[in-house]
């Protein structure tokens, strides 16, 4: 601890001038660089593979459907693919409409109004996708909308989910009226 | 024959330290250790030697653009041409993954030849490494297979006529020659069950490739490296550890070889390869010139240097196959031809008629392109012809006894 | 050593560029927009050859790679794209194919006319030869007779682009003004030929422009890294004897 080395007396450890030091930083900082500039490259590599399995332009170009709703008569629904899944388009009477409204007050597993689910009255469009594991519910069941054959789950007038094991209602799709008689989804 | 089965002390605690738990069982650490780390490599080795990663670079990046191209590709011959256009413009970054696949194809070759190149001229096929040396020619013949069959998968003009040229090659083996062409299409023309045969095949290889290259690097770490002086490396000072000397020295040599490499798959993609392939395959017309990749080129010129048909298929396969040979022609006692003043100048020369030939092969086959496609053929088997008189009779400069 | 591999290097260079050009040197070279590592597209030239590639092209031939949608890849907008396929009668995705059926074809021509999509890298001299070919037909007797002694066969049209110098197309740039320019450029056979191969041009190679931009931030990128590489490896080096 008391021993005092002279200024100028050699070291004896490997090369331990202050200039050493800096060397080493200096090499290090250089191989650092090198490795974080190097893995930065490679991680950039990797997202176009990546990317190459998401959708492509082909699938993406078609991603949108016209439906023609001539071709419906009233009180049925007609199921149509929209990016490789079912949607349901149905051409609801009077009588229907106004049982989907009435169920307003007790479908209370998903609570939604059919207002809200419809942008006209008589035309209702939900995915033919059952909200419990995707398979596709048949028309029946007790609640006047489908029933889903997979594992009994039953959907009302509106897509609205009445009984279990599924806990939402049908998706409502996007979609959009270009005019009276035909209707864009996607 | 009883092996040492004195018990190894094994670590007991998977909590305590559970990598050497893990290695005590299963040593995979130690072995990417002993044979990347720490593994002793001579310390005099030139950029000639960065070649051997960088072929086993491009054979990985192969094998994952392939795999990615696989994912759209479709071996019909009703939707091959297609699934490839939809690959260069629907899929994203169809286009770059297929050009690095293309392109790659090509550096791989360029790799290679190199590689083997640096071989012949250090002397690397000589003893103790005859068996490294076969294996990298197998390696060297898959490489070809996969190439070949990869060219016909996108469906274009030259894809099937290439095809057709080609697999008609093994017409000439005597009597079975014709059925073993039917046999290889699976009808009597190339066709969709021939594409899709090549396609399983060509997926495969790759594979069976990267085993291959295993034994390579088993075979390589039983004797070391050579290295550019060609003598036995004996004191412990001649040999660095891999890394990271040669991992940066080969990372280095990665970046350079990139460049040219991106400037084609970004600039050029389709230079080396043919317009005709981007005409859909069509059997009732032939292009105007049939011509293989580049990379076959030498060996096609030897076949039609030959003008009977048989005997230039054998030239051709003989003219690869003769390299499993080349320790026994070679035996003379010095490695490297740095020490070597004849085996020098024949070897740049040996060099030379390579690329002239891969000339000729380009060239129509007519008039004055014979008659060097010829003389071109006779110096390729020369070459090997001389060498074990040169073994004989060339005097050797005096060889350093160390680095 | 290294002396020797230079020489062969750049003797193995000549040859094989030699050789490799060889295939495209027959063909006048044009100057074009898209060519060179900054080349692009000039949107409204590209308007312009789609304008012959519908109106004279699509006559007969298909694009069936190109839908208006694959436009919008070009710096076309929905709008743009929407309404010049309204004017055809086709949706957005609906690809370019002729209304000509083949047996029409088959019957006029003899042949069913190539797609279009790819020409422009089908043919050895790319797009020059594009060029070459729709403003190479002549009528005038001498030049026929000098180029085919035998003369033309029946049905056939003389071009002096065209491999064998007969070809089943007639000329489809026949005369100027053939169409009507959306930005007033006079509609010359010479303009109407470079404004359609360069719209040929794209629907070739619709990523061109992409990957020419990407390429140089790669290179870019590949340029520093290798300098790192390199003065890591030299600094790892530095101990190594003999180093």
């Amino acid at each position: 601890m008391s021993t005092h080395t002279p200024h100028n007396a050699p070291t004896t450890a490997d090369d331990d001038t202050p200039l050493g030091d800096v060397d080493a930083e200096r090499r290090a900082l250089i191989v650092n660089a090198t490795k974080a500039f190097g893995l930065a490259g490679a991680a950039c590599v990797a997202l176009p593979f990546i990317s190459s399995m998401n959708p492509s332009r082909s699938v993406k170009a078609m991603a949108t459907i016209d439906v023609p709703l001539s071709e419906i008569p009233l009180g049925d629904a007609k199921t149509y693919l929209w990016q490789g899944k079912p949607v349901f388009v149905w051409h609801r009477n009077a009588e229907q409409i106004a049982a989907a409204q009435q169920g307003d007050a007790t479908a209370t597993m998903d609570p939604a109004k059919d207002a809200d689910r419809v942008q006209k009255a008589e035309w209702l469009v939900v995915m033919g996708v059952c909200s419990h594991l995707g398979c596709v519910p048949m028309r029946g069941g007790d609640h006047g909308g489908w029933r889903c054959p997979c594992h009994g789950s039953q959907f009302d007038d509106s897509g609205r989910v009445r009984v279990g094991p599924a806990g939402t209602n049908l998706e409502v799709p996007p979609y959009r009226f270009l005019d009276d008689a035909t209707i864009r989804i996607g | 024959m009883i092996h040492d089965i004195t018990p190894i002390a094994v670590e007991p605690s998977i909590t305590a330290n559970p990598v050497k738990w893990f290695d005590d069982r299963l040593p995979l650490i130690s072995m990417v250790k002993n044979g990347l780390v720490v593994y002793p490599t001579p310390r005099n080795l030139n950029y000639m030697w960065n070649f051997g990663s960088l072929a086993g670079i491009a054979l990985v990046l192969q094998i994952l653009t392939g795999l990615f191209l696989a994912m759209h590709y479709k071996p019909d011959i009703n939707l091959a041409f297609d699934s490839v256009q939809h690959i260069m413009r629907d899929v994203n970054w169809g286009w770059l993954i297929r050009n690095m696949h293309m392109v790659g194809a090509s550096f791989f070759f360029i790799v290679v030849y190199i590689h083997m190149g640096r071989g012949l001229y250090f002397g690397s096929y000589k003893s103790p490494r005859e068996v490294l040396w076969g294996i990298g020619v197998v390696i060297f013949l898959l490489m070809m297979a996969t190439g070949f069959l990869g060219y016909v998968l996108p469906w274009g003009q030259m894809s099937y006529w290439g095809a057709t040229v080609i697999t008609n090659l093994l017409s000439v083996i005597p009597f079975i020659g014709p059925d073993i062409v039917v046999w290889l299409w699976g009808g009597y023309s190339v066709g969709d069950p021939t594409l899709n045969r090549f396609y399983t095949l060509h997926f495969l290889l790759p594979f069976v490739i990267v085993g291959i290259v295993m034994l390579h690097l088993w075979a390589l770490h039983q004797h070391k490296s050579n290295n550019p002086l060609g003598i036995d490396l004996k004191k412990e000072s001649d040999f660095i550890p891999f890394h990271p000397y040669y991992t940066i020295k080969d990372i280095f040599g990665l970046g350079i070889y990139l460049i040219p490499f991106t400037f084609m798959v970004f600039y050029a993609p389709e230079y080396l390869g043919h317009t005709d392939n981007n005409i859909p395959a069509d059997p009732l017309v032939t292009p105007a010139h049939i011509v293989p990749e580049w990379y076959f080129l030498p060996f096609y010129a030897i076949l039609r240097a030959i003008p009977i048909k048989e005997l230039g298929v054998v030239a051709m396969f003989g003219s690869i196959l003769i390299l499993f040979v080349l320790p026994w022609l070679d035996k003379h006692p010095v490695r490297s031809a740095r020490f070597r003043p004849i085996y020098k100048w024949l070897f740049w020369a040996f060099i030379l008629n390579f690329v002239l030939l891969g000339w000729c092969g380009k060239m129509p086959p007519e008039g004055i392109y014979v008659v060097i496609s010829r003389l071109s053929t006779a110096f390729y088997f020369g070459f090997f012809a001389v060498l074990p008189l040169l073994a004989k009779y060339e005097k050797a400069k005096p060889i350093p006894t160390s680095i | 050593m290294y002396r020797t591999l230079l020489a062969v290097t750049l003797a193995t260079w000549s040859l094989v560029s030699g050789s490799f050009a060889a295939e495209s040197g027959t063909y006048a070279p044009q100057k074009w927009s898209f060519n060179g590592l900054h080349g692009s597209y000039e949107k409204n030239q590209l308007l312009r050859g789609y304008t012959v590639a519908t109106q004279v092209c699509l006559a007969c031939h298909s694009f069936k790679y190109i839908s208006h949608r694959d436009m919008m890849r070009a710096g076309f907008t929905e709008n743009e794209v929407a309404t010049l396929a309204k004017a055809l009668n086709m949706t957005l995705d609906q690809k370019l194919i002729t209304a000509q059926d083949d047996a029409t074809a088959r019957e006029t021509f003899g042949k069913i006319p190539p797609d279009l999509s790819l020409m422009n890298k089908a043919r050895g001299g790319l797009a020059d030869y594009t060029h070459a070919l729709l403003t190479g037909y002549s009528e005038d007797p001498e030049v026929i007779k000098h180029a085919l002694p035998a003369g033309l066969p029946e049905g056939a049209h003389f071009n002096k682009a065209f491999p064998g110098h007969a070809i089943a197309m007639p000329n489809p740039l026949a005369s100027d003004d053939l169409v009507t320019y959306h930005d007033g450029t006079k509609a010359t056979v010479d303009q109407m030929s470079r404004d359609v191969t360069t719209f040929m041009q794209w629907t070739a190679e619709p990523e061109r422009i992409e990957r020419q931009k990407l390429g140089l931030f790669v290179l870019m990128y590949l340029v520093i890294f290798s300098l790192l590489a390199y003065l890591s490896k030299r600094v790892i080096w530095k101990d190594v004897k003999g180093h």
